[in-house]
């Protein structure tokens, strides 16, 4: 039944020869605009209606369990690192362009692959420009993952949406990182677009030792020595890691 | 005694619901609807179509009813 609430198309003229029970009516009806995010539309109700006088009253009718479920689209990704340094805290300009925009007070989450993640408290900037004038705050963060708001409607026709998020550490090593998920959410937190796999970052500069040192025993020539090793690395270790010394060809090794 | 105003309404097949685009929040959707009333039916006869509740239409845009050539359609 009508709840008074829901919006009802009303369909007339449709019978010039008048319709017999029992036979199939179909029809279009637009332009209507999905659900905001990838759900369940909703139930729906026919009713049939013949006008006595004035007024018209329901002949057949019926509500349905539900209708259809509205399927997430796609977000096409730009990203640009400002350091290509391993294990470097730099900045990540995006350009994400959501295959169906972003609702006044919906959300952009960008969930970081696991070899990143943010450093510091600083961490959003928006990048606003003639046809970019989304406005955008932040709305929840943690270590690799950042829920941004979107405070004013981001329309599809003025793709890409641009935006830093600021102090991340890079990769550690030139492995690819891919793992970047990117998700456009409805104000109920629906999602709507779905995206990040066409990210695949790559570092293209070691990181170094701010400090490295060998120290010999014994500076005598020919002396069998211990070198004493110490450094710092600027990129953190794990376990299995695996450290290379390459000695100078006058050095040789003993058994 | 019944007066006219305590009729129930009869039967109607729902048996089918598709939109033109499945995706969320796309814009300019065609829905079309396969219904089976059970009663006959005048020529100054109607069909109402309360939409689901998380499909939008425009109440300050012109509606546009297709299949059923000289229909009108009105959103309210």
């Amino acid at each position: 039944m009508w709840n008074g609430l829901r919006t009802r198309i009303i369909v007339s003229q449709c019978f010039p020869n008048g319709h017999t029970g029992g036979n199939q009516v179909k029809f279009t009806i637009s332009p209507g605009r999905n659900p905001t995010g990838a759900m369940q539309a909703g139930p729906y109700t026919v009713t049939t209606e013949q006008p006595i006088g004035a007024k018209y009253y329901a002949i057949d009718e019926e509500t349905s369990k539900d209708s259809f479920v509205a399927l997430s689209g796609t977000i096409k990704n730009k990203l640009t690192v400002e350091s290509y340094m391993t294990s470097k805290s730099t900045n990540y300009n995006l350009e994400v362009s959501p295959e169906h925009g972003i609702p006044e007070n919906g959300y952009i989450e960008v969930n970081l692959p696991k070899d990143l993640e943010f450093t510091k408290n600083e961490v959003f900037s928006d990048t606003r420009d003639s046809l970019n004038k989304a406005q955008m705050t932040i709305f929840d963060q943690s270590k690799d993952r950042i829920i941004v708001k979107v405070l004013t409607e981001h329309k599809e026709e003025n793709n890409p949406l641009r935006f830093s998020l600021l102090n991340i550490r890079n990769p550690r090593s030139y492995k690819p990182s891919k793992g970047f998920s990117i998700i456009t959410l409805d104000t109920n937190k629906v999602r709507v677009d779905i995206g990040g796999q066409d990210i695949n970052l790559v570092m293209n500069t070691m990181n170094f030792y701010p400090k490295f040192s060998l120290t010999p025993s014994d500076l005598t020539n020919g002396a069998i020595n211990t070198y004493r090793v110490d450094f710092e690395s600027k990129v953190f270790m794990l376990d299995g890691d695996i450290l290379n010394l390459h000695f100078p060809p006058t050095v040789l090794l003993t058994d | 005694m019944l007066n006219k105003d305590q009729f129930a309404p009869g039967l109607m097949d729902l048996n089918k619901f598709q939109p033109s685009n499945f995706y969320a929040r796309a814009p300019n959707v065609s829905y079309t609807i396969w219904v089976k009333p059970s009663h006959d039916l005048g020529t100054s006869a109607r069909v109402v179509v309360t939409i689901p509740a998380n499909i939008i239409f425009d109440k300050d845009k012109p509606c546009f009813i297709g299949g059923i050539p000289g229909a009108t359609c009105e959103v309210t």
